[in-house]
């Protein structure tokens, strides 16, 4: 197996979900950026896992025996790197309760938003390069400034600010005369 | 002694996490992840978190995809998220708030302010929990 670190490599996805227009629709929507193998049950896709180099992301329909593919799918520790998306009609899911804590990672409806999902997608690649790349930890830069150019900067500023201070004492004299107070304001409440 | 609500800070500057953390501790579990991605991963592993405290500017996935990644979930959608920024305009403010965040601290921040308006935004999503439990 080699190690591939090209990130324009398709992101691949497990399809496994019966319905034949769901997975054509769903292929058509995010197709470029996606490569999809569908299966039509949750044994099919235990068996294609164990035979096939692992995918990326698992997008399950929930009326296919969710618990019974979960057990299965728990039961080899190397596939559980996998994330999973259900497709479900339940209106809450508790991804922090057994059979998904640490599976399952989302949850959308069957008529879900492509826009949302696409948004949901772009994530998942990005964590997948960011996962292969190892952390990186940006250090704050220090940067060094060379005593000619400090010398030049505080020197020419002498000289400027010398030359134009009697501009500068007129215009404080005028504000001064214009105005009775430097500073008042008047507040009430 | 096990807090009651777990609050999840993102934020990649050390010291601002750990001033977080010092100030949350006696009143929330308070967990620390230094950008979104890490934040969002941890969400996804199933984690209980019950509201969000997040920077904007980090490295890797910053504030505002953070809150967009939140609210086009179906599941994390209703998941409580305050911004801590130094950005101060009320441009990146009003964009936030539009885009989905509960409410928006600028830095520098009193302490206390952030663990009120930790508790305000508790108290109204808890709040609209009990609602939907018990509809009359």
């Amino acid at each position: 197996m080699k190690a591939v670190s090209d990130s324009n490599e398709p992101f691949r996805i497990l399809y496994v979900d019966n319905d034949e227009r769901r997975i054509k629709s769903f292929q058509r929507a995010f197709q470029p950026q996606i490569a999809v193998t569908d299966v039509p049950d949750g044994w099919s896709a235990i068996s294609y896992l164990d035979d096939n180099e692992p995918v990326d992301l698992i997008v399950y329909n929930d009326t296919l025996n969710t618990r019974g593919f979960m057990n299965a799918f728990k039961a080899k520790q190397s596939r559980t790197k996998i994330p999973i998306i259900l497709l479900t009609d339940q209106e809450t899911i508790d991804l922090t309760a057994d059979p998904y804590h640490g599976y399952v990672i989302d949850a959308f409806p069957y008529n879900f938003s492509e826009a949302a999902f696409q948004i949901r997608l772009n994530y998942l690649i990005q964590k997948r390069d960011y996962q292969r790349s190892g952390r990186v930890v940006y250090k704050p830069i220090s940067v060094r400034m060379p005593i000619g150019k400090r010398a030049f900067d505080i020197g020419l500023s002498f000289f400027i600010l010398l030359a134009i201070s009697p501009l500068l004492l007129v215009v404080a004299l005028l504000v001064k005369l214009d105005s009775r107070d430097l500073f008042s304001t008047d507040q009430n409440g | 002694m096990k807090k009651l609500y777990n609050v999840l800070v993102i934020e990649d500057d050390s010291f601002i996490r750990k001033v977080l953390r010092q100030t949350l501790k006696d009143d929330f579990e308070v967990i620390t992840k230094e950008n979104g991605m890490e934040g969002m991963s941890w969400l996804e592993e199933g984690n209980p978190v019950d509201i969000i405290l997040s920077d904007i500017q980090m490295p890797h996935m910053d504030g505002k995809n953070l809150i967009a990644m939140l609210r086009a979930s179906p599941v994390f959608k209703k998941m409580p998220i305050i911004m801590l920024s130094t950005f101060a305009d009320s441009d990146t403010r009003i964009a936030c708030l539009n885009m989905g965040a509960d409410d928006y601290i600028i830095k520098p921040f009193n302490p206390m302010e952030v663990k009120m308006k930790i508790s305000t935004v508790l108290r109204r999503t808890e709040a609209s929990k009990v609602v939907q439990a018990n509809p009359d």
